[in-house]
């Protein structure tokens, strides 16, 4: 397990704080709960890219919230997929690979493989803004999961695709995660889709207290 | 794409070099030294006096002149305060009667010998000071076309009539000295309360106040005006350069005001007696001669017109003294100014 | 840290020329209030006539512009050209043209409005054309399907629609005119003095400057509340781009090549006047051609300064919250006071130039130019950011590979537009310069020796200098672009 302890967050109109929450370092831990409950400004406080006031991360021993971001070695896919639209789909995934300073021999095989579980052949190397829908959300996949980050964060990465590419995409990310045995964090207000993929589910209000 | 960059950084590298080397063996040619002489644009540009000037004392000093511009004296007293002792200035050219008290209370200045200048009889007044040479000067008065039936001559109060209604351009006293001029030309010849009554009906009357002379000669001559405040020696210029007689300078009932220029040597100079040797040199027949061709003023020494066609300009048979007020007064009068101009505004 | 440290240091640059001046004035620091206000009375009314009929006489040429956009694009390259010509025309020759072409020309306001309007109409039209494409594309089309008028269209979905982005374009030129400062110096006749004049005023006449040090915040003050009074501009760019020229209207083509005629036709005649003397022309020999040339090469140092400056600005990631709001308000700098704090700071000789001139349209032009969409567009880059660092992605890294890639064209175009008018200056290099070495210059000193033709026929080649220096930003641009592509 890996344990959130202390999370204080203050806004401008609320205000957030866990005192102790235990996540499922493997498998997919799934948080529920409405449209406005604070999930993503939980899963940015963890990634690093949301301001705090305070914030412990144990991992295997370590406090990952003391770590800057890009040391933490995370993946995250957010709702809008922020792909890079300069870069082909290809290029997206290699950035990851290239900022861990992957060698090109694991990078080329693990490429090889998400380019087979994906069925990315198509399109690696389409632009990444003339992608489609499905395209765009595997790319992100790719791209977060290319260097076995130690944890993925995934924030409601479903909700933009239309309803029959949603479930074969819910499926496709929990083989992924299976295979690659990377523990993750995923929001979502869909109780389809937390009973699809939890191992575990947890309600936001079971862990958190919110002022407003 | 590399190879078009290195093309261009090329282009680059050979445009800065070049102009850099021009200029380099104009400074450091022979470690000759560099007489800075501070000067308004049109005293440095081609057209001005300033080249010929340049090439001549080149020629006998064993020294370079360089030019430091500023676009009139007002910017030039600024840029004195500024950079003068930063960039060295050896020599000032440019003042007029009214900022001769400025630059005396802002910085010092070395003491002059005018003995030896045979003035024209008009101009002895100007001489009346230790530090400033008078090397050319104008007189006032107002430029029209002939062809344009307006009287030649005229008064200042013929001024107000309905035919010169948005006809007239004159400049702003705040940032022309021509402005400043008729300001206290209407002051001095009508006393200062009938003064700045007239002056709130010019308000009314004038077309606009420029912010430079040359703004309101171009309103001039592209005919949005039909008179300017110009110098009777405005007409030849266009006699000579353009061939073109219909411009007259229209003669005032009233004493004409008069413009002084004037040259001095700043007391923190480098090159002192260069600089002394050059204002030799502008004072001198040849000199006077290149002033009054480049500049279209009148000369300062005696007989340098005569064999010209500046012969023919008429210097009006009444002159205003020449005067020289002091900072307070010339403040105090633009204040009035600014706030006639506010009020005609509202 | 560093991001922190960046931010403060870009926001010091900005404001240098009013530290320089602030620690150099030792004087009182006293104002006249009935002048100030006198001041701002006369700022806010002809910057607010001024952008209202540039926005009004803008917005008919950009429905010709709509109109020819997709189905004429060499007319409509034409119109586009046309539009920006005043941009590249330094302010001088606009205005003598103007002044030509009009007999007699209304001094004072109106005749400030006039000329703004000729000036910066063209550009006003670009603007709008351009947020239409981006915020009338989705909706345009089920307009006409369901058999909209364009009236109707207008009224009901149009103006609605684009509101924000009229307020904002308003709010963008009101601050430009507010500022302006060779228009109302040279057309205001003197009587409706604005701040920026007052100030340059009391910098010329006397010497406590601080005077002008005040005016200059109250100015700044004033800009900043301004510019908070209008809704901030989007943060989204729309990638569908439909037709909408059933949108558009003739009547706004046949607006432009009016204005732009009359514009060239009493240009040209100033100009053939000039040509009757271009024997004159004789006495600056090669210096011409050098002249030239340095013009040409201080355009290009100004855009790899700019160029350089945008690229450290991206080196921020996210723009901290402080300084958007800071540029957001920082829209128009003061001129003079800006001019004069770089003299005060740099040594004076000739070859400081070379710097000064480029920095102070580096500090004068990137508030705008931020304002202008450049800061849109690098924040709209944030959720990309954001993931690029969740990646592990150092700032190095994402300025090299995600944001200067996306932000480079841009950039290069906000830079060319501001060494285009670097070449055509006078106004700023007659401060910061010590002699006549650009065209600019030469042009400014035959006008103020009698000599007004020649001055319009050389500035001829000051628009063949700008033009060509914005065709080679242009063409560095269209280069890139196609390597991307291939």
């Amino acid at each position: 397990m890996s344990t959130i302890e202390n999370l204080k967050i203050k806004k401008k109109n609320f205000q957030l704080s866990i005192k102790h929450w235990e996540i499922l370092d493997e498998g997919i831990h799934v948080l529920m709960g409405p449209s406005g409950s604070g999930k993503s400004t939980i899963l940015k406080a963890m990634i690093g890219i949301e301001d705090i006031q305070s914030l412990n991360w144990f991992y295997k021993g370590e406090d990952l919230a003391l770590l800057p971001v890009e040391k933490r070695n995370l993946g995250a896919v957010f709702q809008t997929w922020d792909l890079f639209p300069h870069m082909t789909a290809f290029e997206n995934v290699k950035f990851a690979a290239d900022v861990r300073k992957m060698k090109s021999d694991d990078f080329n095989s693990q490429w090889e493989w998400l380019q087979e579980k994906l069925k990315m052949k198509t399109f690696a190397s389409t632009l990444a803004d003339r992608l489609s829908g499905g395209e765009k959300q595997r790319t992100a996949f790719a791209r977060a999961i290319v260097t076995k980050p130690r944890f993925l964060l995934l924030d409601e990465p479903f909700s933009a695709l239309d309803a029959d590419l949603r479930h074969e995409s819910r499926l496709l990310l929990r083989d992924l995660v299976r295979a690659q045995k990377i523990p993750t964090l995923m929001v979502t207000h869909d109780l389809d889709e937390a009973r699809l993929l939890a191992d575990k589910m947890t309600q936001i209000d079971e862990v958190t207290e919110i002022l407003r | 794409m590399k190879h078009f960059i290195l093309f261009l950084g090329f282009i680059f590298l050979f445009l800065f070099v070049s102009h850099v080397n021009k200029n380099q063996s104009l400074l450091t040619g022979d470690q000759k030294p560099v007489i800075k002489v501070f000067a308004y644009s049109s005293f440095t540009s081609k057209w001005g006096p300033g080249p010929q000037l340049k090439t001549l004392f080149e020629q006998k000093c064993n020294c370079i002149i360089e030019f430091v511009e500023g676009s009139d004296s007002g910017i030039l007293l600024q840029r004195l305060k500024v950079e003068g002792q930063k960039l060295g200035a050896d020599l000032v050219v440019g003042f007029d009667q009214f900022d001769l008290q400025k630059a005396t209370v802002e910085m010092s200045w070395r003491a002059l010998d005018f003995s030896k200048i045979d003035a024209d009889s008009q101009i002895k007044a100007a001489m009346k000071n230790e530090y400033f040479v008078p090397y050319d000067w104008g007189v006032l008065s107002f430029v029209a076309r002939k062809s344009s039936g307006i009287s030649m001559t005229l008064s200042l109060d013929d001024l107000m009539q309905t035919q010169f209604a948005s006809k007239i351009a004159l400049q702003d006293p705040r940032t022309s000295s021509v402005g400043l001029q008729f300001l206290m030309w209407v002051l001095k010849v009508k006393g200062e309360e009938e003064g700045f009554e007239y002056i709130k009906k010019m308000m009314k009357q004038v077309h606009s106040y420029s912010p430079s002379w040359s703004t309101a000669y171009g309103l001039f001559k592209s005919e949005q005006v039909d008179i300017v405040l110009s110098y009777v020696t405005s007409p030849l210029f266009h006699q000579i350069e353009e061939k073109n007689s219909d411009f007259v300078a229209l003669e005032m009932i009233e004493p004409q005001p008069l413009q002084v220029e004037f040259a001095g040597i700043p007391s923190f100079c480098g090159n002192c007696e260069k600089a002394e040797e050059f204002i030799n040199l502008m004072m001198s027949p040849e000199g006077q001669k290149i002033l009054m061709e480049k500049n279209y003023m009148l000369p300062v020494l005696k007989n340098v017109r005569t064999g010209t066609p500046f012969d023919s300009v008429k210097v009006p048979f009444r002159l205003l003294e020449i005067e020289f007020p002091s900072l307070t007064q010339v403040e105090s009068i633009l204040v009035k100014w600014s706030e006639i101009r506010r009020e005609a505004s509202l | 840290m560093q991001r922190s440290l960046l931010g403060f240091a870009i926001l010091l640059f900005l404001i240098s020329p009013v530290i320089f001046l602030l620690f150099s004035v030792t004087g009182g620091f006293q104002i006249q209030i009935d002048e100030l206000l006198w001041a701002v009375k006369n700022s806010f009314f002809q910057s607010f006539m001024s952008a209202f009929f540039c926005l009004f006489f803008g917005f008919i040429a950009a429905l010709g512009l709509i109109k020819t956009h997709q189905h004429r694009p060499a007319i409509h390259a034409v119109l586009v050209v046309l539009c920006l010509i005043p941009q590249f025309i330094p302010v001088v020759v606009v205005l003598i043209s103007v002044m030509n072409g009009l007999q007699p020309f209304p001094m004072g306001l109106p005749g400030i409005i006039i000329v703004h309007v000729v000036s910066y109409f063209g550009m006003t039209a670009i603007l709008i054309q351009n947020q239409a494409q981006e915020v009338l594309s989705q909706t345009s089309q089920a307009a006409q399907v369901i058999g909209s008028s364009r009236f109707m269209f207008y009224r009901k979905i149009g103006f609605p629609l684009l509101r924000k982005d009229l307020i904002l374009i308003f709010t963008y030129l009101t601050a430009v005119f507010f500022s302006s400062f060779s228009v109302p110096l040279i057309v205001g006749g003197g009587r409706g003095t604005t701040l920026e004049v007052l100030i340059f005023e009391k910098m010329r006449l006397s010497s406590d400057w601080s005077p002008a040090v005040i005016l200059s915040l109250v100015q700044t003050a004033l800009l900043f509340v301004l510019s908070f009074l209008a809704i901030k501009g989007r943060a989204k760019f729309s990638k569908q781009q439909a037709s909408l020229s059933w949108l558009g209207s003739y009547a706004g083509v046949f607006l432009i090549l009016i204005i732009m005629a009359a514009f060239f036709a009493s240009f040209a005649s100033a100009v053939v006047d000039g040509l009757s003397q271009i024997g004159n022309l004789s006495i600056y020999g090669t210096d011409l051609i050098e002249a030239f040339l340095a013009s040409l090469f201080l355009a290009f140092l100004t855009y790899s300064a700019v160029m350089g400056f945008l690229f450290a600005f991206c080196g921020l990631g996210r723009v901290p919250h402080y300084l958007d709001t800071f540029l957001n308000g920082y829209i128009a700098p003061s001129t003079a006071l800006t001019c004069f704090g770089l003299l005060v700071y740099f040594p004076a000789d000739f070859y400081w130039s070379y710097i000064k001139i480029p920095l102070a349209f580096l500090l004068l032009s990137l508030p705008s130019l931020y304002r202008l969409g450049w800061g849109e567009k690098l924040k709209s880059l944030d959720p990309q950011i954001q993931i690029a660092r969740s990646l592990g992605a150092g700032s190095f890294q994402i300025l090299k590979k995600i944001t200067w890639p996306q932000m480079k064209s841009h950039s290069r175009f906000m830079s060319g537009l501001v060494a285009t008018w670097v070449c055509g200056d006078f106004a700023i290099s007659r401060i910061l310069s010590t002699r006549d070495f650009t065209l600019g210059l030469i042009v400014e000193s035959l006008m103020t020796s009698y000599r007004l033709s020649l001055a319009s026929l050389l500035s001829l080649l000051l628009i063949l200098a700008s033009g060509l220096c914005f065709f080679i930003v242009l063409g560095l641009d269209y280069v890139d672009n196609r390597k991307f592509k291939n």
